[in-house]
Parts: structure tokens; C-alpha cells; sequence
């Protein structure tokens, strides 16, 4: 019985500790409310967003991640360019009715009326960087905060989306309320980080950024 | 005394015949055995009309040859390890449920795709051409490029040609790992395209 409750207490401590270790510099936001006014007068007034983002895909199997990066484009209201430069050339071009992979120039349309999980996806990822997603009622959220960011942790309810979605955590500027990075954990040990800088709200962007040729 | 020198005479040419055919034995294995803690290829894969691209993670563990397939966003698509008996599949391409032929498809060109039945043999003997068999369970035949350092193409035996799987693969300077490798299964119209990354 004392052996069964050591194990217990061990297995509990290193489930704590490999949380812990992840986001050991958040602690529960003091002001929700605060928060929540601000996110949402910083979303009415981004009309775009223009950023470089660093990618870190981390696997349990491997100790270094496998790095990317680029940059995104946003336009109010659907309009989404994800763009990797380094170590390929990738682009992946949202809107309201389609998503366009632009793959080093071989170019793919997926309509997403056909596509639920992929207009699911594209939805997820625009609201992410608008930082409309903490509307969306498919997730759990809790609320966090550190030195440099707040922070807010969204697990999906439904088990489909579970199936390619653990937990993810958006760290908000303190400031300026913009969305500086992003953690989408798929399993234990297995996630992508996403880190953005250079990001500039609301300069004119060419909607033929938002075409694929 | 008389067949003192037909004696030496015969142990001469057993001796020859040991060393000419040590010569021609060469150590071949997959250059999975070479891969550390994880190799990177950029991976295009085309299945009739369709076209995909992702990342593949080729990583060796102690339970055998570990492939990842992820979206270039970040997303597992597909995690499977292959031993030399079976393989054991964690996940196969998000929501889909795949039929046991479609996964045995895969698993026969991810098998030749990565040279795992040469990981298995350790030595075998190349003749003149450069070109081997390998029989019994592991199946196929071999090219060699003329250092006889690294397998250049690689095909399934099969019955009919038309089934066979067929991989070619180039490697830079003193690399050993493959620079680019292409798989093509002609008859079904579907490739996989490697790429190494940095």
C-alpha cells in the first residue's frame, strides 16, 4: 500500500515537474477583466498585422527542435498569409472561402466548404492571431500571467480536435496586447512554438499579397 | 613424396581462391545506421492528383527505425516505428482511419524508402556490375556506385515489373547520408521526393 502511494506521488511529481518545467514562469492573472477590455479594443482596431515569426517544432524523440522561419501577413476581415523562407520555401494563403499552399511555387487550392477540419485549422489560426480565439467556445481556457506576458491556455472540448491538439497557450504583450507567442502542444513532449518580433499593427499591406500566382 | 608438391599446389590455390573471394566481399548496410539522433528530409509526396508536402524525421531508437511525417506548420501527420518484424503505427494522418492494405502499402515503400531490409543484412557480395540480390524474406535488388560506398537505386523484387517500388538515391561529397531520394511505384502513380535538410 505504501509502495502503491510512493509511485503515486512520483508519477504525480514528475507529471508536475515536466508542466512545471514549460511554463514554470506563469502564475494565475491577477485582473481578468483587465485583460479581457484591452484584448478586445486592440482587436477592434487591428486592421492588419505584419510580423516575423520563428518557428521551434519540438519532438520527444529528438533534443534539438527543427527550426523555421518567415513571416505572416494579416488583413481584417479573413485574410492570412503564413510565409517560411528558411529552410524552405512555404506559404500558406487563408481566406474566407479557401486555403492556397504555395509550395516553392507549386500551387494547391483546398476549398473549405468541402473541408470541415481544414476550414476548422484555418479558423483556429487566424482567430490565434487576432486573438479572437478566447471567443470561441470549443475550448477550455485558463488565464496566466509572468513577468513579460499574459497569458491564456486553451484545451479543446471536443475529441476530434483533440486528436491534433493537446493544449495552446497564447502569450499576450503586457502593453500593447498582441499576440507574441504561441504554444501548440500535441502531446506530451511533442510541440511547436511559435515566436513572433518585428510586429507591426495596422501599416498598409498590398491585398495582392494575399494571391497566389 | 611424390604428392608433396600436388599438396602445396592445392593448398596454393585454396589460399588464392579465399583471398580472391574476400576481395570481392563487401559490407553494405542502410544509411539508417548512420542517422543519429534525428535526420530531417524536406518530403514531397504525390498520389495520383494529389500533392502533399511535410517534413519527414528519420530517427533510430532501441525499438527500431522511427518516421515521423509533420506538416510543414508543425502538425504530426503520421508517427510509426518500423522493427525488422512488424510495424507499430501511433498515429496515421490526423483523422483518418486507413485500411490494413493502404498501411501495408506504406510500410513496403517506407521499408525500401529508407534501404531497412540492407539494415538487417550485414554483408553480402556484390558481382561484377555492381548490382546484388538479396533473397529469402528480404527481397530486392541493389546498385552500388563504383566505390561500392553507397547504394544508388533500389528496387522491390515482385512477379510483375509493373509493382515493383523503385528508389533512387544521390549523395554529396563524403555525406553518407542521401542528399535526395525519390521513390516511384509507377503502376499506382504515387512518389515520395526526400530532400536532406541543413
Amino acid at each position: 500500500m505504501i509502495r502503491i502511494s510512493v509511485l503515486l506521488i512520483a508519477f504525480c511529481i514528475s507529471a508536475g515537474s515536466s508542466f512545471g518545467q514549460m511554463y514554470s514562469d506563469l502564475k494565475p492573472m491577477e485582473d481578468i477583466a483587465v485583460f479581457k477590455k484591452g484584448l478586445t479594443e486592440t482587436t477592434k482596431s487591428t486592421k492588419t498585422i505584419k510580423s516575423e515569426f520563428v518557428q521551434k517544432k519540438k519532438l520527444k524523440v529528438m533534443k534539438a527542435p527543427i527550426t523555421s522561419s518567415g513571416y505572416i501577413l494579416f488583413q481584417q476581415p479573413q485574410n492570412l498569409k503564413w510565409a517560411y523562407s528558411e529552410p524552405y520555401v512555404y506559404a500558406i494563403i487563408l481566406n474566407s472561402t479557401e486555403m492556397i499552399v504555395d509550395d516553392a511555387g507549386k500551387i494547391n487550392r483546398i476549398p473549405l466548404n468541402d473541408n470541415p477540419l481544414f476550414s476548422d485549422l484555418s479558423q483556429m489560426i487566424i482567430s490565434s492571431v487576432e486573438g479572437t480565439i478566447l471567443e470561441d467556445s470549443r475550448f477550455e481556457k485558463a488565464y496566466y500571467q509572468s513577468e513579460e506576458y499574459n497569458a491564456v491556455m486553451l484545451e479543446p472540448n471536443e475529441a476530434d480536435m483533440k486528436t491534433y491538439l493537446n493544449k495552446m497557450i497564447l502569450y499576450f504583450d503586457k502593453t500593447d496586447f498582441s499576440v507574441r507567442k504561441i504554444i501548440m502542444e500535441e502531446s506530451e513532449g511533442n510541440y511547436t512554438e511559435l515566436t513572433f518580433s518585428n510586429v507591426q499593427p495596422n501599416i498598409a499591406i498590398d491585398p495582392n499579397a494575399f494571391k497566389a500566382y | 613424396m611424390r604428392s608433396k608438391p600436388i599438396e602445396t599446389s592445392l593448398s596454393f590455390l585454396v589460399i588464392f581462391l579465399c583471398q580472391f573471394s574476400m576481395a570481392q566481399e563487401v559490407t553494405v548496410s542502410s544509411f539508417v545506421n548512420k542517422i543519429g539522433e534525428g535526420t530531417v528530409y524536406n518530403a514531397n509526396i504525390n498520389y495520383r492528383k494529389h500533392q502533399a508536402s511535410g517534413l519527414m524525421v528519420i530517427n533510430q531508437t532501441e525499438e527500431g527505425t522511427r518516421i515521423d511525417l509533420l506538416s510543414k506548420v508543425g502538425n504530426t501527420l503520421l508517427s510509426c516505428t518500423l522493427t525488422p518484424e512488424k510495424v507499430i503505427w501511433e498515429k496515421f494522418f490526423l483523422d483518418i482511419t486507413p485500411k490494413r492494405r493502404h498501411k501495408k502499402a506504406l510500410e513496403k515503400s517506407f521499408r525500401i524508402l529508407l534501404l531497412l531490409d540492407l539494415a538487417e543484412a550485414k554483408t553480402v557480395i556484390p558481382n561484377k556490375k555492381n548490382y546484388f540480390k538479396l533473397k529469402g524474406n528480404l527481397r530486392g535488388g541493389y546498385t552500388l556506385d563504383d566505390s561500392h560506398s553507397h547504394v544508388i537505386n533500389a528496387r522491390q523484387q515482385c512477379w510483375l515489373n509493373l509493382f515493383r517500388r523503385k528508389v533512387a538515391l544521390d549523395y554529396i561529397g563524403d555525406n553518407p547520408l542521401p542528399e535526395h531520394i525519390e521513390l516511384t511505384h509507377g503502376i499506382f502513380n504515387f512518389d515520395i521526393n526526400l530532400n536532406l535538410l541543413d
